[in-house]
């Protein structure tokens, strides 16, 4: 089976005064029809721009490059602008991560939610005002119709979030990509919209790439997962292999940085990373941790690090083998 | 038994809201009789969903909002009876986003001294710089920042200027109001170190507001859990998160995500709608939500019981 989303070598540059920022540096991953892939980092470290990349959307005097970008078999890279319009939306969608400020308060939800698919597809109004009742009725929002008539001001964080992701699904997208679906949610609204989400793409068997800098998050929805550092991807693979093994420095700092209930001990230390994320600007060589790495020496500056795949789908970026890994790994 | 470092009892807060167009104005009951007591030394967490009155009790506990009804006690002193500046001597904020709440004008050094200098307790400029640099090298901040401003810092080092700015006057209280949720992931584990090692070596007493059940479980010795200005359950950390009563906490409980990839996402049967404080629902306000909720939910509202370990305010609260 071919993959529904095949992204290779993807560069994404942005200049700036300070000289050119490499947000996003070869990344390639793929995602299969009805899988989850997460990509997992800190804020700045490339993860929305690589959403902003496939769909075409980057801001304006950003670079784009890449070795190939398939989505459904079309080359996104040789997309017009035209092109994009009948995939943008229509076979790929995004889910934003504010929902406050990403619906226009001065449209009816209504009027925001039929117009992709006015837009894309030959319908009349009132098949449009149907789906999206539908629609609403199938994120959970109860008293869709009149809901329709409705601005965004009156409605609640969730019940925003759940338009935007009926929105999302207007016109039966292949692909959803969510940026931080659920950050600005609260805990219990959360798993709701997590569990909807799922739910809606098992039925629709969507793709998904799940962005978020919540590792637990991650561990319930995602089946693969590339952790990001500073726009390179750092690590790949299963989840379950990821967390129960987790082989990069940087992936193994944050599992330990995260207060666990049963696997941290309250009041204790918590494991933290030292130091702060650099900024990719400029000529850049080496590892991009290095700085802030227990076992960084020498050989970590070396020009390039490639990522090395130890099996289909699981691949880290680091000049360390993975005996010498373990083996620091087992000393702590 | 000595005084505790902060007690409040029976709090209220009402404002006055608009209802709409030409419907005149309503009262929003934010917080509707707390009541809390914090030992020295302990550290309460204060939990809920937002709109659930958390910060207001914040403001309260800090004198920016006068309470409508009840009285709040610092180390023993009414702060009806006491003044704002007594207030500020006693109760330091630590706020959420550190890239808001330090004056991007301001060099480090004097938005650290400001507290001092505003109450008066500075003393020459050399003794408050003395001061100044003490506290810097207590929170971990190189000395060399001193003369900065903040938009040099990364969010940690501003995190770690807000605490500093905090402790400089050794407050009775240190109210942080979500001090990790706008840092990032491996800068968080930095800061709640940080504030765990203080309290530790000075003895501090916080109050930590958050909706993250990971850091309270971490942080707190005893937990609140407010839901739509009452506090519904109140036990010691470890006993709240072994068996909580309340189906309340049992559903926030249910909801955090931990990371582990065995488990799948949670059902925490709460349904959407977090109700609207204007119109709170009738009888326990929880109930629209509640797997649990009868007749009697909807029409009595539950009187708050003790029990051994803890408080818990429902009809039907799970037995031990």
């Amino acid at each position: 089976m071919s993959a529904l989303l095949e992204v290779k070598s993807l560069n994404v540059d942005l200049p700036l005064p300070a000289g050119l920022l490499h947000a996003v540096r070869d990344v390639s991953f793929s995602v299969a029809k009805g899988e989850t892939l997460s990509l997992v980092g800190e804020s700045g470290c490339g993860k929305s721009m690589t959403a902003l990349a496939i769909m075409n959307l980057l801001p304006p005097g950003a670079i784009r490059r890449a070795e190939r970008l398939y989505f459904e078999s079309r080359n996104l890279m040789g997309a017009a602008g035209t092109d994009m319009i009948g995939i943008r939306g229509a076979r790929m969608s995004m889910i934003f991560q504010e929902p406050m400020t990403s619906l226009d308060p001065c449209y009816t939800i209504g009027n925001q939610l039929e117009e992709a698919l006015l837009e894309h597809r030959k319908v009349t109004k009132k098949e449009a005002r149907d789906r999206a009742v539908f629609l609403l009725e199938k994120v959970g929002i109860t008293g869709a119709a009149s809901r329709l008539k409705q601005y965004p001001h009156q409605l609640s964080g969730g019940l925003r979030q759940r338009v935007m992701i009926a929105m999302g699904l207007m016109c039966g997208p292949s692909l959803i990509i969510a940026d931080e679906p659920t950050t600005a949610l609260d805990v219990t609204i959360q798993a709701q919209i997590l569990a909807l989400l799922a739910s809606l793409q098992k039925e629709f068997d969507m793709g998904q790439i799940l962005i978020t800098h919540d590792l637990g998050v991650v561990s319930r929805v995602a089946d693969r997962l590339a952790v990001m550092y500073c726009g390179l991807v750092v690590e790949t693979g299963h989840t379950t292999e990821v967390f129960q093994n987790p082989i990069h420095p940087y992936t193994r700092g944050l599992m330990d940085c995260i207060p666990a209930p049963g696997k941290t001990k309250p009041g204790q230390e918590l494991g933290s990373i030292p130091g702060i994320v650099p900024t990719p600007i400029g000529d850049l060589w080496g590892c991009p941790f290095r700085n802030r790495c227990f076992l960084a020496h020498d050989a970590c500056s070396a020009k390039n690090i490639d990522l090395v795949e130890i099996a289909t789908g699981r691949s880290y970026r680091c000049v360390l083998g993975l005996d010498h890994l373990a083996a620091e790994y087992g000393r702590m | 038994m000595a005084e505790p470092a902060l007690r409040i009892e029976n709090v209220t807060k009402t404002y006055m809201v608009s209802a709409g167009a030409f419907k005149g104005r309503r009262a929003l009951k934010a917080v509707n009789g707390v009541s809390l007591t914090v030992p020295k030394g302990s550290v309460l967490g204060l939990v809920g969903e937002s709109g659930c009155g958390k910060t207001t009790v914040a403001k309260m506990v800090l004198g920016l909002e006068k309470m409508t009804g009840g009285e709040i006690f610092i180390a023993g002193k009414s702060m009806l009876s006491i003044g704002p500046k007594d207030i500020a001597r006693r109760v330091q904020p630590v706020f959420q986003d550190p890239y808001s709440s330090l004056n991007p004008r301001k060099s480090i050094a004097k938005i650290i001294s400001l507290p001092i200098r505003a109450l008066g307790l500075a003393g020459s400029r050399t003794e408050w710089e003395t001061k100044v640099d003490a506290i810097m090298e207590v929170v971990g901040l190189p000395p060399r920042l001193k003369h900065n401003y903040p938009n040099q810092l990364s969010g940690g080092q501003r995190q770690r200027v807000a605490v500093a700015r905090a402790l400089i006057m050794r407050p009775e209280v240190v109210l942080c109001d979500e001090p990790t949720s706008a840092l990032d992931v491996s800068v968080q584990a930095q800061i709640l170190n940080l504030l765990l090692n203080l309290r530790q070596e000075l003895n501090l007493t916080y109050v930590i507001i958050t909706h993250d059940l990971a850091v309270v479980e971490h942080m707190a010795t005893r937990v609140a859990v407010m839901y739509l200005g009452r506090i519904v359950e109140e036990a010691d950390t470890a006993a709240l998160f072994r068996r909580p009563r309340h189906p309340y906490t049992q559903a926030l409980l249910t909801s955090v995500l931990t990371p582990d990839p065995t488990l799948r996402l949670p059902d925490t049967h709460l349904g959407v709608a977090y109700p609207n404080p204007i119109d709170p629902p009738s009888g326990c306000t929880f109930h629209p939500r509640c797997p649990k909720a009868d007749d009697k939910c909807a029409a009595v509202a539950p009187q708050p019981v003790v029990e051994s370990d803890r408080l818990v305010e429902c009809h039907y609260p799970d037995s031990l």
